[in-house]
């Protein structure tokens, strides 16, 4: 026991710095070692002694990466369904909120919780009917199919949040809509939705982050070269022959960048949006 | 007595809630009976069609040592992660709530993990795994001097290789959720407990944890049933490999439908995952809520 | 340029207006009440008494689950309230936060469907009425609270309604603010002469802003009058009470008829009644009586007093400044009493002091209803009696005894 108090402190302080950077350092390390990784030609790769850094810096793996198997098609393609389906939640979302917040109908509070209870399913005893039937819907393969089962998995999440958005916003700015004049439509996109466009970001990047992500789907629904995703390819290219690890994790740096992109612009609405959110969570 | 304007009024917003209702039934509800349905035909996989057989899929695969394997693995890979998850997250939260030198840039980064996309993080720790040129292997044998392991071809070391990528992708879910209920805490019920003589760890037990006690029922819920339904981290780490040794419930549902081409034993595992996951739902939330009460 | 309004305010009727909530509470319960076209017009009363339910009834945010609402000829009850051409001040302003002072002030007109020159027009007469022109292109949260105030006002002004509808707008504000706010919402109203309801429970607010108010209690309206007429003749305890700063002095006793004469009997107190009470005597009087007196109509004799006068023992002194208030404990129970200027009254002193009898108001022990002349019913609204034009009081001073 060290009887200075300031002593004491600053000990706790420090440990806690120490503990807290040696986190940040194992949670940081993976995605700087793909980063380093890719910029190091295949001999550095294989070699018996690794250095933290390449000895030679060199762009070939991105340059091989470009070329084969389809990277950039995948990239616009995941790009595609991450957005269309951020875009279907958000829009969605902000319906089945306004209504949940503003109107008063039978099952409200049920449908609620029923629609958040499918996140208690797992997910592959989904797959096997929606495969079936988006087989015989003839929309196997294609964009449409992943955009929708995306939106589909995402909205629960996307009505949670924005439904608690719409509740802080006052109903008096409903009544003075009202009384200026404003439909129930109206008051919805000129007062309600301008209000709300912090929580609809936050879902638009969540919704986007789990789309571009996404492994199951796309294992399931697509089956052509042209129609995958990154995910499905790049996993699948690490099944091909030839298969280098250069180059994958020149991939797999290109493949994070968006997210990490995002992340930076949400940083501490995170901490801050869903604890509260999950806090408030009473099943 | 309501006039026009309530009645249509509540049309309005019924009809404005019809499309999320739209998308729930048809792309859960229907596939969800659609699946549990599923569950009683012995069906092939390529062709969809197969003979009705009732319960014999479940009787069959309540015995088999495919099933008692998956499950297993299952409770391993989820009581495990669930554990060190808690431990880690509690820690990290406990770490993040003070105040330090670039804290804020601390807590976004240390949290990172939980965004980077599955596929990259399972390929980056793939890499690092590798037997012969993985980072890991290098430098336990450079700092400690440990011979090199086979991470994930070795059946006794792919589990606890796989956890390890787990805890550490998700470990922030458990920070986010706690670090926010933290920093409420009045800094002076601590002052009082400081007065009161209450050690470091009395302070911790008496103070921090009673207000942290909700949301370990709620995290220790969650995180059990998303571990349990996991699928993607272990399909791209191992693929369930090698030799079944990471091969949880819901990659043996996979490997029912596209390996062995039995799409009602695919269905009929799924099924028992789900009863599994609602009677501990169920009974779980009977004891903690009968806990509180106690506790009050 | 002040454009006058008057053309266009409606008045406003309510016809057994109720309004239930959940099964039993009934929040708003009033027969019949007219609101006269270009009229200021105050509910008042305490929390709770349904006069915010009321006004939003009038709004058409609340539906009635009974009875009718009329603007001048129309009925109202089902139209939908961006219809009915009202304007309403909210509490809280109600600003939309995202829209700039000019858009905010907009918003109205363009639902309406107001031509671009006309809404250009209205704008920038409001904004020199309440002096917004250096705002316009504010946000509202880079405004004060007076300044959010007016651009509220501002934004009900600029829809040129058939009636204002303005809920508390200035429980909000700061003391010193209020009552600025208060003097321009007096020369806005004589400005634009349109009708305003205006809901509050600061009865100085209600007493100096309006021509007419209505003091509300339990959904009910217990008096609706001009604030002369409710100062000076409340009809019932209730309202006596709530009207008036220090509050009326309340005592209970016996009314005793004997030898010609109606006394008020109570502890250590033999009043005869004047003439002229004895003469507003409605019915036959009960025997159990509440006495009512105004803290200025209680005559304190600080140079001694008749021998009559009853004596009382000073415990509380304030001086405010322009006046004194002073409360005797006496056999009556306290009696609070307010003088002019700062008097040099010790604690303690026993002063005798008199009732103005001519000032005197007797309610019923048990209903509370007034028992004198004018306003003797309590719970139904008056019918609507043609105001006689901005007269003085019709009540003039009159000596005691």
């Amino acid at each position: 026991m060290i009887a200075n108090y300031r002593a004491r402190e600053a000990v706790r302080t420090g440990f806690i710095f120490t503990v807290t950077w040696l986190v940040v350092l194992v949670a940081v390390f993976p995605l700087f070692w793909a980063l380093s990784t890719s910029l190091r030609d295949n001999q550095e790769i294989i070699s018996r002694t690794p250095t933290l850094l390449p000895v030679d810096f060199t762009l070939e793996n991105y340059d091989t990466m470009l070329k084969l198997s389809n990277f950039p098609q995948q990239f616009s393609n995941s790009s595609i369904i991450a957005i269309g389906s951020s875009l279907s939640v958000v829009f969605f979302g902000s319906l089945g909120a306004y209504s949940l917040t503003r109107f008063r109908f039978r099952g409200q509070a049920l449908s609620l919780r029923v629609v958040l209870l499918t996140y208690l399913f797992p997910a592959v005893l989904l797959v096997v009917p929606m495969f079936i039937i988006l087989r015989n819907l003839k929309l196997t393969d294609s964009y449409a199919a992943l955009i929708i089962v995306h939106t589909a998995t995402g909205l629960p999440l996307g009505l949670w949040l924005l439904r608690a958005y719409f509740q802080s916003i006052p109903i008096e700015l409903d009544q003075a809509a009202m009384i200026d004049g404003a439909s129930r439509l109206e008051t919805l996109f000129d007062v309600l939705l301008p209000q709300a466009i912090p929580g609809m970001i936050s879902i638009f990047i969540f919704i986007f982050v789990f789309s571009w992500g996404d492994y199951l789907w796309p294992l399931i629904l697509i089956t052509s070269r042209s129609q995958m995703t990154l995910p499905l390819g790049l996993h699948t290219y690490m099944n091909d022959m030839g298969f280098e690890w250069g180059p994958l994790m020149a991939a797999t740096v290109v493949f994070a960048l968006p997210v990490v992109f995002l992340f930076t612009f949400i940083q501490s609405r995170l901490v801050r949006g869903l604890g509260a959110g999950a806090g408030a969570v009473k099943f | 007595m309501p006039s026009d304007l309530e009645t249509r009024e509540k049309w309005l917003g019924f009809f404005i809630f019809l499309p999320v209702i739209l998308l729930f039934l048809v792309f859960f509800a229907y596939p969800l009976f659609y699946g549990i349905g599923l569950s009683f035909y012995k069906l092939n996989t390529l062709t969809l069609t197969g003979p009705f057989i009732g319960v014999d899929n479940f009787r069959t695969f309540l015995t088999s040592a495919d099933v008692r394997n998956a499950l297993g693995n299952s409770l391993y890979w989820t009581i495990a992660s669930l554990t060190l998850n808690l431990l880690l997250g509690l820690l990290v939260a406990l770490a993040l709530n003070e105040r330090f030198p670039g804290r804020n840039l601390a807590r976004g980064l240390a949290l990172s993990s939980y965004l980077i996309p599955l596929v990259v993080s399972a390929a980056i720790w793939q890499w690092m795994f590798n037997a012969q040129y993985g980072i890991i292997n290098y430098t336990l044998f450079k700092v400690w001097g440990i011979l090199p392991v086979s991470w994930l071809s070795d059946p006794k070391t792919a589990m606890p290789a796989a956890i390890v990528l787990n805890v550490w992708r998700t470990f922030p879910f458990v920070v986010i959720v706690l670090l926010p209920r933290l920093q409420t805490i009045p800094e002076e019920l601590y002052s009082a407990a400081k007065v009161d003589g209450a050690s470091a760890w009395d302070r911790f037990v008496d103070v921090t944890l009673p207000h942290l006690r909700s949301l370990f029922v709620v995290l220790i819920l969650l995180r059990f049933i998303f571990d349990f339904n996991d699928f993607t981290t272990l399909a791209l780490l191992t693929g369930g490999g090698p030799v079944h040794a990471t091969e949880t419930l819901p990659l043996l549902v996979y490997r029912q439908m596209f390996g062995l081409a039995d799409t009602g034993a695919a269905a009929s595992v799924a099924v028992l995952m789900l009863l599994f996951l609602l009677i501990l739902a169920v009974v779980y939330l009977q004891l903690a809520n009968r806990g509180e009460k106690v506790a009050e | 340029m002040m454009a006058k309004l008057v053309g266009r305010s409606a008045n406003v009727r309510l016809e057994g207006l109720q309004k239930v909530f959940g099964k039993e509470t009934l929040a708003v319960d009033i027969a019949e009440m007219l609101i006269p076209a270009g009229e200021f017009v105050t509910l008042l009363g305490p929390s709770g008494c349904g006069k915010t339910t009321t006004l939003k009834l009038i709004a058409g945010l609340e539906r009635p689950s009974s009875g009718a609402i009329y603007f001048g000829d129309q009925r109202v009850t089902d139209v939908a309230p961006g219809s009915r051409d009202i304007a309403m001040v909210f509490q809280n302003y109600a600003l939309y936060p995202h829209m700039t002072v000019r858009a905010n002030l907009e918003y109205g007109l363009k639902k309406h469907h107001v031509a671009r020159d006309e809404r250009d027009r209205r704008i920038t007469w409001a904004s020199e009425v309440l002096q917004l022109e250096r705002l316009l292109h504010r946000k509202p949260r880079e405004l004060s609270g007076g300044q959010q105030q007016r651009v509220a006002l501002g934004r009900a002004m600029v829809r040129e309604p058939k009636a204002f509808l303005l809920d508390e707008p200035l429980s909000n504000l700061d003391a010193r603010l209020r009552l600025l706010m208060r003097a321009e919402l007096i020369r806005l109203h004589h400005t634009i002469d349109t009708t305003m309801i205006y809901v509050t429970h600061d009865q100085v607010e209600a007493m100096s802003m309006s021509q007419r108010i209505a003091v509300m209690r339990d959904g009910r309206v217990q008096q609706y009058d001009r604030p002369e007429v409710i100062y000076r003749y409340p009809s019932s305890r209730f309202v006596a009470s709530f009207i008036g700063s220090p509050g009326i002095n309340l005592y209970e006793g016996d009314l005793v008829a004997s030898e010609g004469a109606v006394r008020f009997v109570a502890p250590g107190v033999d009043l005869p009644l004047s003439g002229p009470i004895v003469e507003r005597l409605s019915g036959p009087a009960p025997a159990k009586v509440v006495l009512g007196i105004r803290p200025e109509d209680v005559l304190l004799h600080l140079e001694g007093g008749p021998p009559d006068a009853l004596v009382g023992r000073v415990t509380v002194v304030e001086s405010l400044g322009p006046e004194t208030i002073v409360t005797l404990e006496t056999t009556l129970g306290d009696v609070t009493t307010r003088v002019r200027g700062m008097q040099p009254i010790e604690f303690d002193v026993q002063i005798p002091f008199s009732f103005d009898t001519a000032r005197l108001h007797l309610f019923d022990a048990t209903t509370g209803d007034s028992l004198l002349r004018p306003g003797a019913s309590s719970n139904a609204i008056k019918a609507f009696r043609p105001p006689v034009a901005r007269a003085p009081s019709l009540v003039t001073q009159t000596q005691s005894g």
